[in-house]
């Protein structure tokens, strides 16, 4: 297990909870997602393995999304700061997106924009193959979205970061349904 | 002069602080001309910006009201959260007699920075509504065209064509329409599309009308509708930037790969006439975005990178300016560019991104008049991103006046 610890703005801000009595937000563990860049991004899964509040991390992976930094730049724009609920996940989603595919919540930019149909993905078949027509990530150029979070697959010399987060999100206090249902505050965006 | 309405003292601040960098930005103009992909040079330049001494020219809309060319009061900030700048949120008529634009009711506030769940907000809970507005410039007055509706195309003849939702917009689903018309604001609206879908109208090409419908990951489709239940897919995965002088052809950016291409597009048959890969530019170029015009033979359009001016009147398509965006200024995006009256002079809008000190995702945003021959750019108001500042523009071809 990689677990290690580092700075995280939302267990600073959970310790700071637990200090005046405050439980952490949720039993299950969430991703954070730290925007610094489209291309360039960072996505970390973060958990609670026992009633002690030490927060646990998976191994960070590199993620993009968008391609401009205007978050009301609907589909080119990077996603919205603030936490997501999720509304659904599949492991072999099959329409414009497919593979491992986690559906998260609308949200609104800060000039009330609303960013939709955002998902955290990647550039695979719905088998978890590749087809370079359309579906593999072969370049670095692949981190862009139109504003999802989109992580790298295999097969093409990049990680399997997608199945990666994919283990860490269904075994590390996290979720195990699949289809459309609701996991609560499951992503963290802040910059 | 700067307006600094509905402003925090923090906010006022910051709009002065844009004002006095745009004023600092006018000694640092650069031009260059390389040699692109094509053969012609291309005119390479970084933006100089500077703050206006008096009113510039074009419509905008910005929290209520209407500036620039015309003053008005609206029935409510012009604005559409269902579509951003995909489309006008402000429309002309023919004549620029009346405004058509939209408004958006929130049916219950939200806290950006909060999950739905962590607001007590469940699936389907209803949160906000558009609806659809006309205003009359001679006598003041502003009337619901439709409720629940928003995203107009306005044709030359005055035909309306906008997004009827099919229900409110709501809490975990995705908020879907019909793309009505109506050939007058004030005849029975008639139903064009297929189905309901997640539906953007842009702009009119001739009879045809062409609108978005948006997809997972926020993809693009652009449709043209030729009549009722006559829809077709233009482009999937694109942009559309302008339409042709004479509605017969759409310039659409592909944002299937990045870097993308732009190609021009017989609207009536969906062949493409003529495609330039924007990576062979060389001049780094990703993309191109919706929210350009086209005049002559001459097509602003916004891009990662800055404003790029194509040329499509030789039978190809070339790079023939590029006002480079700044990234050490408060303009460091410049969208929704307009020519205006020539095409040496745009009106536009230029975002700055929020300070580091700045909490969400709200930008500053100012009217820009930009002169292309000298690369210069007049800046006047500063507002914050939740004024809905915007210029007011009517993209659909052929125009049908003079303007």
């Amino acid at each position: 297990m990689n677990t290690r610890t580092r700075f995280s703005p939302v267990v600073g801000a959970a310790l700071a909870a637990i200090a005046i009595g405050v439980a952490p937000a949720s039993a299950h563990g969430h991703f954070e997602f730290h925007r610094t860049s489209n291309l360039n991004s960072s996505l970390v899964w973060v958990y609670y393995p026992s009633a002690n509040p030490t927060a646990h991390y998976s191994p960070t992976w590199r993620a993009g999304s968008g391609d401009s930094t205007n978050c009301s730049y609907v589909g080119h724009g990077w996603l919205p700061l603030g936490w997501y609920d999720v509304k659904g996940h599949w492991d072999h989603y099959d329409s414009t997106i497919k593979g491992i595919a986690t559906y998260l919540q609308d949200k609104a930019c800060g000039d009330g924009t609303l960013r939709t149909q955002l998902f955290i993905h990647s550039k695979e078949l719905a088998n978890w193959g590749s087809s370079c027509e359309t579906y593999c990530f072969d370049s670095s150029s692949d981190y862009y979205s139109n504003g999802c979070i989109k992580l790298s697959h295999s097969g093409y010399g990049f990680p399997d970061n997608i199945q990666d987060a994919h283990w860490w999100w269904h075994n590390r206090d996290g979720y195990s349904f699949h289809g459309y249902s609701t996991a609560n505050d499951a992503l963290y965006v802040y910059s | 002069m700067i307006s600094l309405r509905g402003l925090s003292r923090r906010g006022k601040a910051a709009a002065w602080l844009a004002a006095l960098t745009f004023a600092a930005l006018g000694a640092v103009g650069a031009a260059q001309s390389i040699g692109s992909a094509g053969t012609r040079l291309v005119d390479v330049r970084a933006l100089t910006v500077r703050g206006a001494d008096g009113p510039i020219n074009g419509l905008f809309v910005a929290a209520g009201h209407v500036e620039g060319t015309r003053s008005a009061a609206l029935a409510g900030t012009a604005s559409s959260p269902l579509s951003g700048w995909i489309a006008p949120v402000a429309v002309p008529t023919v004549g620029g007699g009346q405004l058509v634009y939209s408004t958006w009711h929130e049916l219950r506030h939200q806290d950006p920075g909060l999950s739905w769940s962590k607001q007590g907000i469940h699936s389907g809970d209803a949160l906000g509504t558009p609806t659809l507005w006309l205003h009359d410039f001679a006598s003041g007055r502003d009337t619901a065209i439709d409720a629940n509706s928003f995203s107009a195309a306005v044709r030359s003849d005055g035909a309306i064509a906008y997004v009827r939702g099919t229900d409110v917009y709501r809490a975990f689903t995705t908020y879907t329409g019909d793309v009505v018309v109506r050939s007058s604001t004030s005849a029975r609206p008639v139903v064009w599309s297929t189905e309901p879908a997640d539906y953007v109208a842009a702009a009119w090409a001739g009879n045809t009308l062409l609108a978005y419908r948006i997809g997972e990951d926020e993809r693009l489709d652009v449709l043209a509708f030729d009549g009722p239940g006559e829809q077709r897919t233009l482009m999937a995965d694109a942009d559309l930037v302008a339409v042709s002088p004479d509605g017969t052809q759409a310039f659409l950016a592909s944002q299937e790969n990045v870097p993308g291409s732009v190609s021009v597009v017989n609207v009536a048959d969906g062949t493409i006439a003529v495609t330039l890969e924007l990576g062979s530019l060389q001049q780094g170029i990703l993309w191109a975005a919706y929210g350009g015009s086209w005049l002559g033979d001459l097509v602003a359009a916004p891009t990662n990178a800055g404003i790029a001016v194509f040329d499509v009147g030789t039978g190809a398509i070339s790079l023939r300016e590029l006002l480079k965006n700044d990234p050490n200024t408060l303009a460091n995006d410049i969208i929704e560019p307009q020519f205006s009256g020539d095409t040496d002079h745009i009106i536009a809008r230029g975002d700055a991104r929020p300070g580091t000190d700045t909490a969400g995702d709200e930008d500053t945003t100012t009217t820009l008049e930009c002169d292309l021959a000298t690369a210069t750019c007049l800046a006047r108001a500063a507002d914050p991103g939740g004024a809905w500042l915007h210029p007011a523009y009517n993209p659909s071809r052929p125009k049908g006046d003079d303007s």
